[in-house]
């Protein structure tokens, strides 16, 4: 999982680059409070999934249930978000 | 009060019979309603909402026992609902991440101290005291969800992941819980 940061939101959760299940849309997702951004900086308040199925805000699907997966190397790539990695965790699944 | 100073007569006969009248009324309601008022509440009260002292003391007994309501779904003695849902599928999954440090993961992760029934008495415990309101309670609202910090006043883990053990690991008296209604998303020490 690469992830940009630590959960403002919860101050626990890393902070992972997820792929919802539309192409190419990135979120940022925070892996222990499921808190969401729409960008690596994070701006303003964040949303949340829609219980019970933490349905993403973006697309309405399940957020944790394929297609949607933690974001590859070449997905990072290609949303231009390098600059805000700070590490891949093997944990994170 | 009428009657009390009965006059001879039909008029004194009418005054005595009310006074007797109220009289058995008191006592009617001395001997039926009184001891429903004055009485403690009896009956079964597996998870009464305690006080915010006498909860911190210790996770009460039979707290944090989970009851299977189908679907997955599980209801904690507290009230609290562990569903479906989260990266590792079930939120009881999710939290019993907090029942082990993970040492190599970056920044800061609250592990509780015990086995996994203490864990879930402790989350019980902070959910306990949410509901019963007070100073050992913070909340704040993020959109539909509520996040509750809980200070135990006592030591219920530790801080651990890379950026605790860098720290030492200090003790961890608050639990912070992150609900939306009475459903968990997540739960852990800090
Ligand atoms: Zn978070």
């Amino acid at each position: 999982m690469y992830y940009v940061g630590t959960c403002r939101c919860c101050g626990q959760g890393l902070l992972g680059i997820r792929i919802c299940c539309e192409d190419e849309i990135g979120l940022i997702l925070c892996e222990e409070c499921e808190a969401i951004w729409l960008h690596p900086t994070c701006p303003g308040s964040p949303l949340f999934p829609q219980q019970p199925d933490s349905a993403c805000p973006r697309c309405n699907r399940p957020i944790w249930q394929p297609p949607a997966h933690w974001a590859t190397q070449a997905e990072v790539d290609r949303l231009d978000w390098n600059e805000y990695v700070l590490s891949d965790w093997e944990n994170g699944s | 009060m009428t009657g009390r100073f009965p006059t001879s007569g039909s008029r004194g006969l009418r005054a005595t019979g009310l006074t007797w009248l109220v009289i058995l009324l008191l006592a009617a309601w001395y001997l039926v309603v009184r001891p429903m008022v004055v009485e403690p509440a009896a009956g079964p009260l597996p998870s009464p909402a305690p006080s915010a002292e006498s909860a911190a003391d210790s996770a009460e007994p039979g707290l944090g026992q989970l009851t299977d309501q189908g679907n997955g779904l599980l209801r904690s003695t507290a009230g609290l609902l562990y569903a479906p849902g989260s990266q590792e599928g079930h939120r009881l999954k999710h939290v019993l991440r907090h029942d082990n440090d993970q040492p190599s993961r970056p920044g800061l992760h609250g592990v509780f101290d015990g086995d996994a029934d203490d864990l879930l008495a402790v989350i019980d415990e902070a959910y306990l005291l949410v509901k019963a309101g007070g100073r050992q309670v913070k909340s704040r609202r993020e959109r539909q969800r509520m996040v509750h910090d809980v200070d135990l006043r006592r030591r219920i883990g530790f801080v651990g992941g890379r950026e605790g053990r860098r720290q030492g690991n200090p003790p961890a008296t608050r639990v912070r819980l992150v609900l939306e209604d009475d459903r968990v998303i997540t739960a852990f020490p800090f």
